[in-house]
């Protein structure tokens, strides 16, 4: 009959301990990307999207910041209790999602904008004259989008007057 | 062109997403999600609102210059690289989603009556007198070619049927022989002085059109 040191069975279960907290911590952060993805997946031109695609893809994009910068601070309190390089590996995806996360990815491809300047028509040298505008006339005061500025940035929030509008294209 | 107020508070839009080659938006304040074609939010606390639209106007810079000196315009972005003045024929090229070649029409709705003209049909037969919802409206095309607009052919109970004059080209009702600017304005005549009601249209793809407004028949025949 032998013996094994108590050691030795303590030695191994924070071995066990250790390998199951990692997987853990891998399958969370997978879990996290496959947020992030999910709804970039479900926006490209070629998917014909179906109403369920769009709740998960709304579920994923409001999920994902919260569990992104939750997963970084658990990951990183790991990372201080036991070191090693599959933690900070981790650590690092998970910082790399909480960032993303907060990137409105679609804005940035198809170049949302926030504001824009105005001028006379008169000055406005941007476009052609055979070029199209959109224009729009609020108690007297007219504005003209060009439609090559609403083609590219998609939509822009703006005022004139007391109306507050979204010229879109 | 949509109004941001919603029962009473400004919104803030941005781009979220896309669905089936239509543009989703969502507002700041709540995190709603807006189809933009429609206006009308699909998913979140305000889903089933409408954005209300605002009336506009799809001309060329020439014609919007003549008629509105005093307006101002959105100015590029110089760090941006706008698409040249030739980007929608390059568009054109590219197929619609069922795979047909995409054709823009110009759709209007009136009385709940959803009704769609293929661009080509409206340069060639300009000015065109039709009826959508029981409502006489008439479509003039600019010069150029590109600029739509449409009106209700009506002056206080008349109904008025539009043509060119062959010498000059200038719109005239046939009722009674007043001409029309393409402001809807009439210039000369005997309802010198008088304008027409304005109806909203869109120019668009047939495909775009076709899935949010359903039930419109694309008229070819006209």
């Amino acid at each position: 009959m032998s013996m094994v040191p108590a050691g030795v069975h303590q030695a191994q279960l924070a071995n066990e301990t250790a390998e199951a907290i990692r997987k853990l911590l891998l399958g969370l952060t997978l879990l996290n990307i496959s947020l992030i993805v999910a709804p970039l997946l479900v926006a490209l031109p070629p998917v014909r999207q179906t109403p369920g695609m769009l709740v998960a893809a709304r579920a994923a994009g409001k999920l994902a910041p919260m569990m992104s910068a939750g997963l970084a601070v658990i990951v990183a309190i790991r990372m201080w209790q036991a070191p090693s390089a599959s933690t900070l590996a981790i650590l690092l995806v998970a910082i790399l999602c909480a960032v993303l996360s907060r990137i409105n990815l679609m804005e940035w491809v198809f170049a949302g904008v926030r504001g824009a300047e105005t001028v006379r028509i008169g000055e406005l040298h941007d476009v052609d004259d055979t070029d199209m505008i959109i224009g729009v006339v609020i108690e007297g005061q007219s504005r003209a989008y060009p439609v090559r500025y609403l083609a590219y940035h998609h939509m822009l929030n703006d005022r004139l007057g007391a109306a507050a509008l979204l010229p879109t294209y | 062109m949509w109004d941001r107020a919603v029962e009473g508070r400004i919104l803030h839009f941005h781009l979220v997403g896309l669905n089936n080659q239509n543009f989703i938006m969502a507002d700041e304040e709540t995190g709603s999600w807006w189809q933009q074609i429609s206006g009308e939010c699909i998913l979140g606390p305000l889903k089933g609102k409408r954005l209300s639209r605002i009336s506009s106007d799809e001309v060329t810079l020439a014609t919007w210059k003549t008629e509105h000196p005093e307006s101002t315009a959105v100015k590029f972005d110089s760090r941006r690289g706008y698409p040249g003045s030739d980007w929608e024929k390059r568009i054109e090229r590219v197929k619609a989603p069922d795979g047909a070649p995409r054709e823009l029409v110009v759709g209007v709705e009136l009385h709940g009556v959803a009704a769609a003209y293929p661009l080509a049909a409206l340069r060639e037969r300009n000015p065109l007198n039709v009826e959508v919802g029981g409502a006489p409206i008439v479509f003039v095309v600019d010069a150029g070619g590109n600029s739509v607009r449409c009106f209700v052919r009506r002056v206080d109970e008349q109904v008025l049927e539009f043509y060119r004059r062959p010498e000059d080209g200038s719109l005239i009702d046939s009722a009674t022989g007043s001409a029309w600017s393409f402001a809807g304005h009439a210039t000369a005549g005997k309802l010198a002085g008088r304008s027409l009601e304005p109806v909203q249209n869109t120019k668009d793809y047939w495909f775009n059109w076709q899935r949010y407004h359903p039930g419109t028949t694309l008229r070819r025949r006209i």
